[in-house]
């Protein structure tokens, strides 16, 4: 089945640190990827490349703001000068679900231009930059990770839900443009993932002692992490443009 | 090294439409039996000429699997209940259900008469339909299951270079995604995953088969012809990626839709064609 595996692939996935990002990196070092993980956290990132390690695959750490510019080329510098190619980007970083708000009208210019920013710029910056670099090499894989809330927005999360709304469309715009260069770009739009942090608190049995079945429980981030490699890899060659709901039973 | 979780081993799947050599069916049986799963093939027709579920099974049997040729009409209740039935006496209880069976039948809204758009509704529609309720009842006994629904790029929108004509098969694929998405949510909570794939254009026979079905005499003389195509170099200029799906195109995506590796997907309808729709 090696149409699924990534062997000798090299990986860029940014808000590798922890998280969906984490999940992903290692999903990807477990079918033979070497991946260089990005994100503002050094500490995040340093645990997540000993793992990659752990696994028998070369990892490099390179601290990356993706909102700017010329931190986002030292990224790709850095990747190139060490592998000599790129083959897959992973647009993970993003605000996570920590600024719910219980009024839209309280939503302040600067929180929504942060997460414009965060969300849609960074995604819009790596994306050309490592494209420059696939499209030079006539080949890559761009995942881009996206929500439920970007193809069914909710009132409490306007500014995030706009921002991967927006990643969906520009999702679409890169794998029209950059077909002709064999660049394949997705997105991935999850439902409720529990990370790590959060594993322990999930409820998997009914009060009435039933265990709840898997589809209405939240994801994990390995779940995840097996459509980017889905996603990254040969057996998903004809495919592009598309936006892959991964929600289990949230919305259908 | 692989995605941990494609293997089908000690599954058994039943797909439908199967029996053509150059067919998306043929190509999704072989995938799931190397994955390791014993696999049943259906298809209206035995054997006319290239159509043949004898050999579709001599193959799945030489990659050592259990196989089974099943003739039937999905169209009808009786043949749909006596082709899960004889799977299930067979090989066991079905796993998994690939709804590959469909027919394409285009004209303009004044050409497509009536039955015409019967015969399309009752085989896209009411086939798949047919085929979902039969093996449903066990995969709820059993809290596990798989379907693969095939739909079309042309259940969600025209694209660009798209002939006009299109209407009922475009409503009748419109009508799986739909008929998907329902018993995904009906059905999650036992652990039955219902997904489609909704193809562009994919190169198979499945266009020659229907103009000979609908009185094309020429069908043989072209079917001898090993590079025949259904698409001209056209249709690459139309779809981003540059050309037509492959049926392995549509069987890497079902395998990895009906794996453990997806299964926290359900109800989402997975476009394979080359960016021609985004």
């Amino acid at each position: 089945m090696s149409k699924y595996d990534l062997k000798d692939k090299i990986a860029i996935v940014t808000g590798g640190g922890r998280g969906i990002g984490k999940g992903i990196a290692l999903e990807y070092a477990k079918v033979g990827a070497n991946v260089v993980v990005a994100s503002r956290n050094k500490e995040n990132l340093e645990e997540v490349a000993a793992e990659i390690k752990a696994l028998g695959q070369e990892s490099l750490v390179v601290v990356t703001d993706v909102t700017i510019p010329e931190q986002v080329d030292n990224l790709v510098k850095q990747t190139v000068d060490r592998f000599g190619r790129i083959d897959i980007l992973v647009n993970n970083a993003g605000v996570g679900d920590t600024m719910r708000l219980s009024k839209l009208e309280e939503l302040s210019p600067e929180a929504w231009r942060a997460t414009i920013d965060l969300n849609l710029t960074g995604t819009f910056i790596c994306s050309t930059a490592v494209g420059r670099v696939m499209i030079a090499q006539k080949k890559g894989k761009i995942v881009n990770i996206s929500s439920v809330v970007g193809i069914y927005a909710q009132p409490i999360l306007p500014h995030y839900s706009a921002s991967k709304a927006a990643i969906n469309s520009l999702t679409v715009s890169l794998a029209m443009g950059w077909a002709q260069y064999d660049i394949n770009v997705n997105a991935i739009a999850p439902g409720s993932i529990v990370t790590e942090r959060h594993h322990t608190n999930v409820k998997t049995v009914a009060d009435d002692g039933t265990p709840i079945p898997r589809l209405q429980l939240p994801g994990s981030t390995e779940d995840v992490g097996h459509l980017a490699v889905f996603l990254a890899s040969e057996a998903s060659d004809h495919i592009s443009g598309e936006i892959m709901g991964i929600m289990g039973l949230m919305r259908t | 090294m692989s995605l941990p979780s494609l293997s089908l081993e000690g599954k058994v799947a039943i797909v439908t439409g199967a029996a053509g050599e150059r067919g998306a069916g043929r190509t999704i049986a072989l995938t799931f039996a190397e994955a390791g799963a014993d696999v049943a093939v259906c298809d209206k027709v035995a054997d006319v000429h290239d159509r043949n579920l004898g050999a579709r099974v001599e193959e799945i049997k030489q990659l050592g699997r259990r196989s089974l040729a099943i003739q039937a009409d999905i169209t009808k209740k009786s043949d749909v209940d006596n082709m899960v039935k004889r799977v299930e006496d067979e090989l066991g209880p079905v796993d998994i259900l690939v709804n590959n069976a469909g027919v394409y039948k285009g004209g303009t809204v004044l050409e497509m008469d009536e039955e015409s758009l019967d015969s399309v509704m009752d085989v896209n529609l009411k086939g798949t339909f047919l085929c979902c309720k039969a093996v449903i009842k066990g995969m709820m006994e059993r809290k596990s299951g798989n379907i693969v629904n095939f739909a079309s790029i042309n259940a969600l929108s025209m694209p660009a270079g798209s002939t006009a004509g299109r209407s009922i098969y475009a409503a009748s694929k419109a009508s799986v995604i739909l008929v998907t998405r329902a018993l995904a949510l009906e059905l999650g909570s036992y652990n039955i995953r219902v997904n489609a794939i909704a193809p562009g254009a994919i190169e198979t026979d499945m266009g020659l088969h229907n103009r000979y079905e609908a009185g094309d005499t020429a069908r043989p003389d072209v079917l001898d012809n090993p590079d025949r195509k259904m698409f001209g170099p056209k249709l690459g200029e139309l779809i981003p990626l540059g050309r037509a799906g492959e049926p392995s195109d549509m069987a890497n995506a079902a395998l990895f839709l009906v794996s453990d590796a997806a299964s926290y997907i359900t109800g989402h309808t997975l476009v394979v064609d080359g960016g021609w729709m985004a």
